[in-house]
């Protein structure tokens, strides 16, 4: 938190010393990104369809929450865009633009199109070199303004810094509404990444520990879930679905022998996950069609939660070997194990940054957990969450830029997301219980 | 018409071989975006909606209140799996009572209190039941009539979040059938 402090302190100090127009925010792992100023002012409507204005001001405000959620970007204030002229109007005045120190310019044209969709034409400028560096058109349904919005931010971030994630999904673990106390079901959701449109994965059951990857233009998905739960005959193991709206495939049952936390390799080749066999916990590998399951650890322990490097090359692990849950590293043949955490008697749910060599992963005070972050470079670590109940589960997004969570600070679980900077900190899901977020790159 | 057209044609191709013959060693200018938005445009259709997997209620069949034998939970300690003092009697007098009712099936479910992770709770889980399950069988019992299961931190017995709650939810139960 003092680091966070420290780091708003400098932003002001900087934004003091340099006006608006450029700041430098201290990442909560000590590095420094740049942050520019970005207007997006009102799309023209060009037509007076009545589903469009709402639309297009869903669209407007959507567009803006993505790319301000980079967290290299500021949107500029309606007030200080009305200082400068209308932009539909004749050929862009970089000029004034500059002089309210906006970097890029988003413009947006909204037609007419074919069967009752609307025909979305973007612009983006770059006002110091004053080119345009994209002139494109996008098509759709009034109704689906936010998907649109997605794209068109994804589109702009990809050209501007080379990464995606405003059509990307979280998958998580909901609480269903006929749980009660003794008998907890649980189902799968995904929703957009900001948390709207949530649709069930599961249902009537207990679905848990997702783990999903984007291979292709599918979403491959892999998680537990018990059969027969409550009864005599009750067990678990993992099930996977190829693409979401194919049925799952239950791999792996075997008498006395219970497979789950699975984890995809990062190419959607393999399966990582841990099984019980007598009391003890391994983590094992296998591949997709549940065959040629390799065993990777051998402790007495439990050895539990893997999750792959970005490369596939490398799995942390959680065991209990010394005592208590502390993450270790192997390489993907079982090979070189490391203890990797140290300083608390409690750290598990490793998850490993897909761009950047950090790690996230979960530290136990008292009775709660809080988020940290560790670079592996260094082994210094950094806090991200401090004692707002408990904060668990760490999952990146595919851009390595943000970090997704649960908390229980409001006495639900709740998914929230927050920059790698530290800032931008907010709720993504807000109804029941929500836990085990996963994220995946969509389109 | 047909005539205007084969002269740009002819006029295009000749342009083409002028440039292809000239040297390329001129850097290249950096490609504009183009001015007008191009008429074709990118769709945004609706994504397929995903296929939800049904779990069927299951029946539970020929099961007997554990109570009715008096097999009540056993307890553990917080973030411990071996068995307590009092863990052992109480198992002792179970393996009697197992014995004695030759045609019963026992599952062992494992839980845990609300405070670790789920997915570590789930091992530590599979470490009670297991543990529990070892004892009865050195006290005797068939190993092939008794069953293990981890339910993690899922089936709490009490769902507050105190001391008390917590202690009531880290426990072995017992599910039987004949």
């Amino acid at each position: 938190m003092k680091r966070l402090w420290m780091g708003t302190l400098c932003l002001l100090l900087c934004s003091a010393a340099f006006g608006q127009d450029k700041e430098i925010v201290i990442r909560l792992t000590g590095e420094t990104v740049k942050t520019e100023n970005m207007a997006v002012p009102d799309f023209r409507l060009e037509s007076n369809d009545p589903d469009y204005a709402k639309a297009v001001q869903t669209l407007e405000r959507v567009l803006r929450d993505d790319l301000e959620n980079s967290g290299v970007f500021r949107m500029l204030a309606p007030e200080r865009m009305a200082l400068v002229g209308d932009p539909h109007a004749g050929p862009i005045k970089f000029d004034e633009w500059l002089s309210i120190q906006a970097q890029f310019l988003v413009t947006g044209r909204v037609k007419r199109g074919d069967d009752g969709e609307m025909r979305v034409e973007v612009r983006l400028y770059e006002i110091s070199s004053q080119g345009q560096i994209l002139a494109k058109a996008y098509r759709g349904k009034p109704r689906l303004s936010r998907k649109m919005a997605h794209v068109i931010a994804d589109e702009i971030m990809y050209l501007l810094k080379g990464r995606r994630y405003a059509t990307s999904k979280l998958i998580y673990a909901r609480e269903a509404s006929n749980s009660v106390n003794h008998r907890i079901l649980k189902e799968l959701y995904i929703m957009d990444y900001d948390g709207e449109n949530a649709l069930p994965l599961t249902k009537r059951g207990i679905s848990f520990a997702p783990s999903a990857i984007r291979k292709g233009r599918d979403t491959l998905l892999a998680y537990s879930v018990f059969e027969r739960p409550g009864t005599i005959d009750a067990t678990y193991g993992i099930a996977l679905k190829p693409t979401l709206a194919s049925r799952p495939r239950a791999l792996f049952r075997e008498e006395n022998r219970r497979a789950s936390s699975p984890a995809l390799s990062p190419d959607g080749s393999r399966i990582a996950f841990s099984m019980a066999t007598d009391g003890n916990v391994d983590i094992y590998v296998m591949g997709l069609d549940g065959t040629d399951a390799y065993r990777l650890t051998r402790h007495p322990g439990v050895d539990t939660n893997p999750t792959w490097s970005p490369g596939g090359h490398a799995i942390l692990y959680t065991s209990d070997r010394t005592g208590t849950p502390q993450i270790y590293r192997m390489d993907a043949d079982g090979l070189n194990n490391q203890r990797i955490t140290r300083e608390n008697p409690y750290n598990d749910s490793a998850s490993w940054n897909p761009v950047h060599d950090y790690i996230a992963y979960v530290s136990r005070f008292d009775n709660d957990f809080d988020i940290f972050i560790m670079d592996l470079k260094t082994g210094s670590n950094y806090r991200v969450t401090s004692r707002q109940g408990s904060n668990e589960e760490p999952c990146w997004s595919p851009d390595g830029e943000q970090l997704a969570f649960a908390s229980n600070r409001t006495g639900q679980w709740q998914i929230y997301a927050v920059n790698l900077n530290g800032m931008n900190l907010r709720q993504i899901t807000r109804e029941g219980d929500n836990r085990s977020p996963v994220w995946v790159a969509g389109d | 018409m047909k005539r205007c057209l084969s002269i740009v044609l002819i006029a295009t191709l000749l342009l083409s071989m002028i440039a292809c013959s000239k040297k390329n060693d001129d850097i290249p200018t950096p490609t504009e975006a183009p001015p007008q938005v191009e008429e074709k445009a990118e769709t945004i259709s609706e994504q397929p909606k995903p296929e939800v997997h049904v779990t069927e209620e299951p029946e539970e069949i020929n099961q007997i209140d554990p109570s009715s034998l008096n097999l009540q939970d056993v307890y553990f300690d917080f973030d411990k799996f071996d068995l307590r003092s009092d863990s052992r009697e109480a198992l002792t007098r179970y393996a009697e009572v197992l014995k004695a009712n030759g045609d019963v099936k026992v599952l062992i479910e494992g839980h845990c209190d609300e405070r670790g992770t789920e997915e570590y709770n789930m091992g530590l889980g599979e470490r009670r039941a297991s543990r529990v399950r070892d004892y009865l069988v050195s006290l005797g019992i068939d190993s092939s009539r008794l069953k293990t299961i981890s339910y993690g931190e899922m089936r709490p017995q009490n769902p507050g979040h105190n001391e008390e709650a917590w202690a009531l939810n880290r426990r072995a139960h017992f599910k039987l059938s004949r």
